[in-house]
């Protein structure tokens, strides 16, 4: 029988502070037969949610509570306070949240005073001045006298003054001692977690760290033993914990209630916007199977009273409209056909047959979870409508907890055990391109002594404090809404962002609670399709939207099917490039097919080539057991998309829905260590015993664990499939409204803006060069003149409109630079009265001049640059100047320079490819371009020599690297092996020009250079032109 | 025309690091300004340039690329105090030596030498071998005007003397701008128009320069017009103040010697009186008879003048020692520093305590018991009672401030340096208490105090008592657990 409960409890969710997991301190109170543990992290509730999980597993009661730091007259005071009930644990969040909201960024100070009104909370405290205090707005039976004995010589007097205070109050007192770790053996990682906070060294740390090892979770009887002279203060914990009701299964939540219009219900009125949305869809013929479908959701919806999370997205979603921002939603919210009508989503989930049962189901009773992709520009803006309809109190984002990876613990342990700075940062480096698994082994290639008891804490410290909580940060998009203020169910924090504030939860602990998140994420494709469809209506007058445009289009077909996707969301990158001729997409599915299949899960899970066989009729479709044909029948028997394995875990290994629920979560919980692998026990054997071939079920459990690092749900592959469409079907018809789109929606996608521009001229998109009385701030369409048109590529007609490159990309210049030339009366006539009319300052009109911007008024770049120096210093005078008058004239820069000026000013060139000045002397040593690389044939050996413009190294390639190599004719893809790498590896990291002497491999119109050896070409050119995109 | 010669070190700070490594020279090495991640390269050697490192790399990028890279930070201080031996070292070849604004770049003065080396190249030439011999790379050059002369030693490897200003003009004008100590800004600007070298500089007029590109072109420009030349600014000689003295016959009298130091000691007051400055301490070197050197530092409270104050330690100091042998010969050592003018203070306001006697009380102690003899504890954070506290050395009194003053405890602890072992006990256990000397024994225990930490170094774990005797000694006792044993820490008053 346990005589107290722990009441002073600090998880590692007390950053840099506490060093033992919540679910660790459970268990441990669990383990010592403790009947509840308190969880009172330093001034919040980071970690109550994990605790009280675990707690429920075990059977465990967590007390909740707070360690608050208040202000008593100037003094401040450590407080710790536990809620008795709901409406206590409400008061605790509501000032842990005004004290962040005075305080910076991590740490909170309440004022005394405000603690005045809170009832329905136990306070503790070892302070005097405190215990004054609160006993005098409290009284005695909520405020309790704190005795801490940690065995330290200053506490015994210190408490002799409390308890005389106490004594003279009639205050009772409680013995409980400050856990920061549920065992002893955690004492060094929080001496090292201390010093980390203080930004101290071990050697002097002083009283930065404890006294002793007395701050952790006690068995009973040495508890007793500690307080055998006041048995009476440790049996008030009991009774304190006894008292303490509240759980966090009492938090009732409650979606907000949209405004609705008079005479409609919740429920009524989402019918009737899903019904009205339903006839613009179908345009006035709902498919019976639809309504159906409609109905069917609707009345799950009303069960499970969701409506009023439909309607906020409704909301949103009706606001981005008007607002002309751009949207889609994605994820599983493409399931539902509620959610396509309302305009949310943008797929008919009815016609794609996706199952909404994934998305909502009565059974599982969880939140919906819709995420909503808006353009990356003007995300801000919805962010902060919301905020500003509900109110800060009622809407607050979903916190993200930063953890420590491998290379954070390695840099912040052994800057606190003294090792040297310069060792350490070999040691991270070192540690970038391995898994994120500790390897005593790098330390000794770092120039660390292994065997130094040093490196020896470095390593088993650094182990120990992975995956710990470091700080807490901001969530990409999440929201939390709440009917009733959001600071009543967490505290809320403002985040470093400004006008941001943040919960004290992650999205784990939201999804946990089934509290309502509103997911607002930017994508920049958004933007760019948005930009795109602008410039069609303004320039060919084509009104277009995402659902508008035409299907099924067989050129745009005809043109991924080639690899042919330089910007094209999703399929542009060189893995996916490789695989669209193999896989030769036809139709909207097999788009869904190809975004879903080059991914980390299929891959790993060796499902891509079963499929392409199967597809191609070179294997034969089979299924592993005949109840699984329902299931895999769609992608040929091979399992692809997340759900898919999901139900192959309930018909093949006899999951329950809750085991399949809880293995979407794992998936979904990313890199959660041994979050996937549990399920390996318990799935393969079952499906061996089902009949399933062992080498099939080993596949889905390593497709299954690569779901786990990045995996698509077929709703969600559907979502990009058709932004990828669209962005397709632009680049095919309108290659130049495509191109002039995407660098204006920069920075976004896979490829640099030089290799966008380059690609749109192979593709005869006439491009012109930043011109300071023809350019814009962003890039725009200019009217081509039918006879300078350039011809017909790829059958497509002449085109219309070329590209002029805007002032965005000039180098240097920014929002006031823009301001000021947009004010100009451009066309100007010279560069003195452009400056004189600009304003702009020296480094401005420099980068303008190294760009070649006043080539239209007769200066070579040399020549300008010259006078914008001396013109620059009166570029405030209001008078209109002379042209300087100079004596010096500069040589015209030659054309391969021209080209390097460019890039070095504005990242691209549409004067030229930094190649073609090489080509000559490339050619006369037989060294062919890449169309032509393309035309030999397999087997046949080569010497190749481009501008790397993207370096890979899958984690699924077994340290293959790929390298994307790019000339004035197009790209080779190159295959580096690991050894090849290793020896050249320098060449490989670094060269802006690589020379590769290698073997072409040919398979489906895909050809790849298997690379034998690396070389630098004796060339200096493009040393300063380019910068790849590299190890992504 | 008169000459003028520049010799230049190139990349001092990594011919510095690669000194003290040498190990290092067959490996990439990088100078960086910062140990951490941000630092960045500010000098390369030839294997880390071939490893397509550069020079404003951050430290983290270069060792991302080349893991094998050995970095260093070489303070701005070493390089200063090399700058200073090099510059002893040149004077011995010539007497007007000017350390330039780059670092490892001197002018020398060659005027009146050409004859005593038989003409200039020989005299470049033995400077050249000279630092080349002690591994200092280096080029050294004769000409005409001194910016040239440092152009030419720039870029031209060993020696090089030019024979007319227009072959000095031809060589010096392909010098990249960029070797010179110019913004890194100013040259990029210069380069994006095609001017990349001194000679295409010092083609466009200068007064195009200042408007274009501000004051430091068009400095840097009118420093090469003929008419512009600085002459050169040599550094003076810091000789030492010393003075030495022979003693003949070798003597051991103390009073003598003490006698004959006296007279030493007046002419080396003067001789320091002279240049504003007084004694900060004084080195004695006595040279013994059959006997090794004697050595003693003698340091008053504050610098002086007062010949007899010095004598008076002198002879405290000596009169502690007994020396091995005869003295040979006395040479005497003065640290100086700037004498400074101190107010006197008013009739009536004087300090009730007199600091300078305490000084001359505490000068006298030292002389006597050395430099170490007179301590004060400071104290420190730390949980060991051990190392809570330091004992450190202190040169000057000062006055407590009392308003600041901890409260005197009444259980004021008489710490021992190093604990006393108690008689061990069986069962090892703290529960058997401590034992005590035979004749008494341990009334109460009041404890245990637990300290526990250091296990980064040497694990300590104890726990604390305050014990009570049956005599009513009050003991502070402790049970060291990885050694078992118990330890007397400290007694109470």
């Amino acid at each position: 029988m346990s005589t107290y409960v722990p009441l002073w409890v600090k998880s590692n969710h007390s950053f840099l502070e506490g060093a033992s997991f919540p679910e660790e301190l459970v268990e441990r109170a669990h383990a010592l037969g403790l009947p509840a543990v308190a969880i009172t992290d330093r001034d919040g509730v980071y970690g109550i949610v994990r605790a009280q999980m675990r707690a429920k597993e075990l059977g465990v009661r967590v007390v909740t509570g707070a360690q608050l730091m208040v202000d008593f007259e100037g003094h401040a005071r450590h407080v710790v306070a536990l809620a008795k009930t709901r409406s206590g644990y409400a008061n605790l969040c509501r000032v842990l949240s005004r004290g962040h909201a005075r305080c910076e960024k991590g740490s909170s100070l309440i004022h005394g005073e405000e603690l005045d009104s809170l009832h329905d909370l136990f306070f503790l405290s070892s302070s005097p001045e405190a215990l004054h205090a609160l006993h005098a707005s409290h009284g005695p039976s909520s405020v309790f006298a704190l005795c801490a004995r940690h065995l330290s010589d200053h506490e015994k007097p210190k408490e002799k003054a409390l308890r005389s205070v106490a004594r003279e109050l009639a205050v009772q007192t409680v013995g409980a001692n400050e856990v920061l770790y549920h065992d002893k053996l955690r004492r060094p990682l929080q001496d090292v977690l201390a010093c980390i906070r203080k930004g101290k060294v071990l050697s002097q740390a002083g009283h930065t760290i404890c006294a002793n090892a007395e701050h952790d979770l006690k068995p009973s009887q040495e508890f007793e033993r500690l307080f055998a002279d006041d048995p009476a203060c440790l049996r008030r914990t009991l009774e304190i914990a006894e008292q303490c009701t509240f759980s966090l299964d009492d938090l009732r939540y409650r979606y907000p209630e949209e405004n609705l219009p008079s005479g409609h219900s919740e429920q009524g009125w989402l019918r009737d916007l899903t019904f009205r949305g339903a006839h613009r869809r179908y345009r006035g013929k709902v498919p019976a199977n639809v309504r159906t479908q409609i109905e069917r959701e609707l009345q799950i919806i009303r069960k499970l009273d969701y409506g009023g999370y439909f309607l906020t997205m409704y909301e949103i979603v009706q606001y981005c409209r008007q607002q002309g921002i751009l949207c889609q939603g994605r994820g599983s919210a493409a399931n539902s056909a509620v959610c396509f009508c309302l305009g949310i989503t943008a797929i008919d989930p009815v016609r794609m047959d996706l199952l909404f049962e994934r998305f909502l189901s009565v059974e599982r009773a969880e939140p919906p979870d819709i995420d909503l992709d808006i353009e990356h520009e003007r995300r801000e803006e919805v962010i902060q409508h919301v905020y500003e309809k509900y109110g800060r109190r009622h809407a607050a984002m979903v916190a993200n907890i930063i953890r420590y990876r491998i290379r954070s613990a390695v840099r912040d342990v052994g800057k606190v055990l003294g090792l040297a700075r310069t060792d350490l940062e070999a040691a991270t480096r070192l540690l970038r391109h391995r898994d994120d698994a500790f390897n005593p082994e790098l330390l000794r290639e770092a120039g660390l002594d292994a065997d130094a008891p040093a490196t020896r804490q470095l390593w088993s410290l650094a182990s120990e404090v992975l995956d710990f909580p470091r700080h807490l940060s901001i969530h990409p998009g999440g929201f939390l809404l709440g009917h009733r203020p959001v600071d009543e169910i967490v505290p809320i924090e403002p985040a470093s962002m400004e006008a941001r504030t943040v919960i004290q939860w992650d999205k784990y602990d939201v999804d946990n609670l089934a509290l309502f998140k509103v997911d607002l994420l930017g994508l920049g494709v958004l933007s760019c399709i948005h930009r795109a469809f602008d410039l069609l209506r303004e320039h060919k007058g084509k009104a277009l939207e995402i659902a508008t445009v035409p299907a099924e289009d067989e050129a745009t077909y005809a043109m991924v099917s080639k690899g042919d996707t330089v910007g094209v969301f999703q399929i542009e990158s060189r893995a996916q490039m490789a695989m669209l001729p193999r896989l030769q997409p036809r139709t909207f599915y097999d788009l869904v097919i190809e975004v879903a299949l080059v991914r980390p899960g299929p891959i790993q899970g060796d499902m891509v080539h079963p499929y392409l066989r199967r597809r191609k009729g070179e294997e034969e479709v089979d299924y592993p057991h005949p109840k699984l044909e329902r299931i895999l029948k769609k992608t040929l028997g091979v399992p692809i998309f997340q759900e898919q394995v999901m139900k192959l875990a309930v018909e093949a290994a006899g999951y329950t829905a809750g085991e399949a629920d809880q293995l979407r979560r794992d998936m979904a919980a990313w890199r959660k260590s041994g979050r996937i692998e549990k399920h390996r026990s318990r799935m393969v054997p079952r499906m061996l015993e089902e009949g399933i071939p062992e080498e099939f079920a080993e596949r889905v459990f390593s497709q299954i664990r690569g779901f786990g690092e990045y995996g698509f749900p077929e709703s969600h592959a559907a979502s990009f499939a058709l932004l990828a469409y669209v962005t397709a079907w632009l680049r095919r018809h309108h290659h130049e409204a495509f191109t002039c789109a995407i660098l204006n929606a920069q920075p976004m996608g896979f490829y640099s803006p030089a290799t966008l521009v380059e690609d749109a001229k192979r593709h005869g998109v006439e491009v012109r060069p930043i011109d300071i009385n023809k350019s814009q701030w962003d890039c725009t369409l200019f009217p081509i003149a039918s006879k300078t048109g350039h011809g017909p590529v790829d059958g497509a007609k002449r085109r219309l409109y070329g590209v002029q490159m805007g002032l965005r990309y000039v180098k240097g210049l920014g929002a006031r630079e823009r301001e000021r030339v947009e004010a100009t009366d451009r066309p100007l006539p010279n560069l003195a009265t452009f400056v004189r009319q600009a304003g702009l300052n020296k480094k401005a009109l420099h980068a303008l001049a190294e760009a070649g911007a006043f080539e239209c008024f007769g200066l070579n770049r040399r020549d300008a640059i010259w006078q914008v120096r001396s013109l620059s210093r009166f570029s405030q005078d209001s008078l209109p100047l002379e042209p300087a008058s100079s004596q010096i004239s500069f040589a015209s820069l030659a054309r391969e320079d021209e080209v390097i000026w460019d890039y070095r000013s504005s990242h691209h060139s549409t004067r030229g490819h930094p190649m073609r000045g090489l080509r000559d002397a490339l050619r006369s040593r037989g060294i062919p371009e890449a169309s032509r690389v393309h035309g030999c044939g397999h087997g046949s050996e080569l010497d190749y020599v481009g501008m790397v413009i993207c370096r890979q190294r899958p984690g699924t390639a077994s340290g293959v690297t790929f390298f994307t190599l790019e000339d004035e004719t197009g790209f080779v893809n190159v295959v580096v092996w690991k050894q090849i790498f290793a020896r050249h590896a320098l060449l490989a990291k670094t060269a802006p020009l690589l020379g590769v002497t290698g073997e072409i491999q040919r398979a489906d119109g895909v050809v790849h250079l298997i690379a034998k050896s690396l070389w630098a070409p004796d060339v200096s050119l493009a040393e300063q032109t380019h910068r790849s995109r590299d190890f992504h | 025309m008169k000459r003028v010669s520049c010799v230049v070190l190139p990349m001092l700070p990594l011919q510095i690091l690669l000194r003290k490594k040498p190990n290092w020279s067959s490996a990439p090495v990088a100078v960086v300004d910062d140990e951490g991640p941000s630092g960045r390269i500010s000098h390369l050697n030839v294997l880390a340039k071939k490893s397509r490192l550069r020079i404003g790399m951050r430290q983290t990028v270069a060792r991302d690329l080349v893991p094998n890279l050995h970095t260093a930070v070489v303070l701005p201080e070493r390089v200063s105090e090399v700058s200073r031996e090099l510059i002893e070292a040149l004077q011995t070849f010539s007497p007007r030596v000017e350390a330039l604004d780059q670092d490892g770049a001197f002018q020398l003065d060659p005027e009146g030498l050409r004859r005593l080396y038989g003409g200039y190249h020989n005299w470049a030439s033995s400077i050249h071998r000279y630092l080349r011999a002690r591994h200092w790379r280096n080029s050294v050059t004769v000409g005409f005007h001194r910016q040239r002369a440092l152009a030419v030693a720039m870029v031209q490897a060993g020696v090089c003397v030019s024979k007319s200003a227009d072959e000095e003009r031809e060589r010096s004008n392909s010098t990249e701008l960029r070797e010179f100590n110019l913004p890194g800004e100013l040259c990029e600007s210069l380069g994006a128009l095609g001017i990349e070298t001194l000679g295409d500089f010092l083609s466009v007029p200068a007064g195009e320069l200042l408007s274009r590109f501000g004051t430091r072109a068009s400095a840097f420009h009118d420093s090469f017009a003929d008419d512009m030349q600085l002459p050169i600014q040599p550094q003076i000689f810091d000789e030492p103040a010393r003075i030495s003295f022979q003693v003949d016959p070798p003597d051991e009298d103390q009073t003598r010697l003490l006698f004959a130091i006296k007279g030493a000691l007046h002419s080396l007051l003067h001789q320091v009186s002279a240049r504003g400055e007084s004694i900060q301490a004084l080195e004695l070197s006595l040279h013994l008879e059959r006997a090794p050197l004697h050595q003693a530092q003698i340091e008053p409270a504050s610098p002086t003048l007062d010949l007899m104050l010095l004598l008076e330690l002198i002879r405290l100091r000596l009169g502690e020692q007994r020396l091995q042998g005869a003295v040979e010969e006395v040479e005497v050592f003065a640290r100086t520093t700037r004498t400074e003018s101190e107010q006197v203070a008013l009739p009536g306001h004087q300090p009730r305590r007199d600091m300078r006697a305490a000084h001359r009380a505490l000068d006298r102690v030292r002389a006597t018991y050395g430099e170490q003899s007179v301590t004060k504890a400071r104290l420190r954070e730390a949980h060991l009672p051990e190392a809570s506290f330091l004992w450190e050395p202190i040169q000057h009194a000062r006055l407590g401030n009392q308003s600041g003053a901890m409260p005197v405890s009444s259980m004021v602890r008489r710490v021992y340096a190093r604990p006393k072992p108690l008689p061990p006990r069986v069962p090892k256990e703290p529960q058997a208490g401590p034992s005590l000397a035979k004749d008494h024994a341990i009334e109460h225990m009041y404890g245990p105090y637990r300290v526990s930490g250091g296990w980064w170094k040497r694990l300590v774990e104890r726990d604390y008592y305050y014990a009570e005797t049956d005599r009513g000694d009050l003991l502070w006792l402790f049970y060291d657990r990885p050694r078992k044993r118990w330890f007397l820490h400290g007694v109470l008053d």
